[in-house]
């Protein structure tokens, strides 16, 4: 199965290594969309399908924290497993994360088989319901 | 905390960024003969908590592109000014927050965008200062605290 990903982050460099990691992964990627930020993530999401999520928290206009929570809040986007991709490491930002909703966290910087272990956490645990 | 663990710190952060996201490494801190100079470029930004400060990198235009090629997997000469930009941006913004780890490993910080500025913006008296050796050239790469209200617009 090729898994629709959306990438959710300000810094075009860091969509564009994401991707690439996916690429090589080895992960069935079908289209890979892309967003600067919670705003524009939430306008793709209305219009495309995307079976899981990639997000920076830190981002202007919309942040990460604040598109998890709307993603929860819409009955039509909350079952849309998603990952956050954060430099922040607190213990207290990643217990609030996945206490608003995002199924994994991965800090940067990242080994690529480690983001690719925590999405194929993300969408295995997606599927176990 | 003193210079000498900050510039530890310093180091570990760049080996950790620089070999997970970069594929390269820093094989040792270069000599005093390598100071920054006003044609690198130079990526900063501010962070906010406890403590407040400003954090930076500085590299010669060449090392960027070739950490920029090889972070987005693109050959050197297909890439834009801008794109090498995004890349040394980025590179300010893992290390920032690796240090910060590193520093305060319980504190959250709000870091500000990184942004493309001239040589020396902003450093009145870094409170550290590391320039390290890759195969790609120098990077440099400075932290000064307490610092990041005098630097706001």
């Amino acid at each position: 199965m090729a898994y629709n990903v959306l990438l959710v982050d300000d810094s075009a460099a860091m969509r564009s290594f994401v991707r690439r990691v996916l690429e090589l992964s080895g992960l069935e990627v079908g289209r890979c969309l892309q967003a600067g930020n919670g705003q524009e993530a939430l306008d793709v999401l209305r219009n495309e399908w995307v079976d899981v999520v990639l997000t920076d928290i830190n981002m202007p206009t919309m942040d990460g924290e604040q598109f998890v929570r709307r993603m929860v809040e819409d009955e039509s986007l909350r079952s849309i497993p998603v990952l956050v991709v954060s430099t922040d490491k607190t213990d207290r930002r990643v217990r609030q994360m996945l206490t608003l909703g995002a199924k994994g966290y991965v800090t940067k910087p990242f080994l690529p088989e480690t983001l690719r272990a925590e999405l194929e956490k993300v969408l295995g645990a997606n599927h176990d319901g | 905390m003193t210079g000498s663990e900050l510039g530890r710190i310093l180091a570990d952060s760049a080996a950790e960024v620089l070999e997970s996201m970069f594929f390269t490494s820093p094989s040792g801190e270069a000599g005093p003969e390598v100071l920054p100079q006003a044609s690198w470029i130079s990526a900063a930004l501010s962070f906010h908590g406890a403590p407040s400060g400003r954090f930076g990198v500085q590299v010669p235009a060449e090392t960027g592109r070739r950490i920029a090629a090889s972070f987005l997997g693109q050959e050197e000469e297909t890439l834009t000014e801008s794109q090498t930009g995004d890349v040394v941006c980025e590179l300010a913004n893992m290390l920032c927050g690796s240090v910060l780890s590193r520093v305060e490993a319980e504190t959250q910080f709000d870091l500000s965008q990184p942004r493309i500025e001239s040589p020396g913006a902003g450093r009145p008296s870094p409170a550290a200062t590391s320039t390290f050796v890759m195969e790609e050239g120098p990077l440099a790469v400075w932290l000064d605290m307490e610092h990041a209200d005098e630097q706001q617009p």
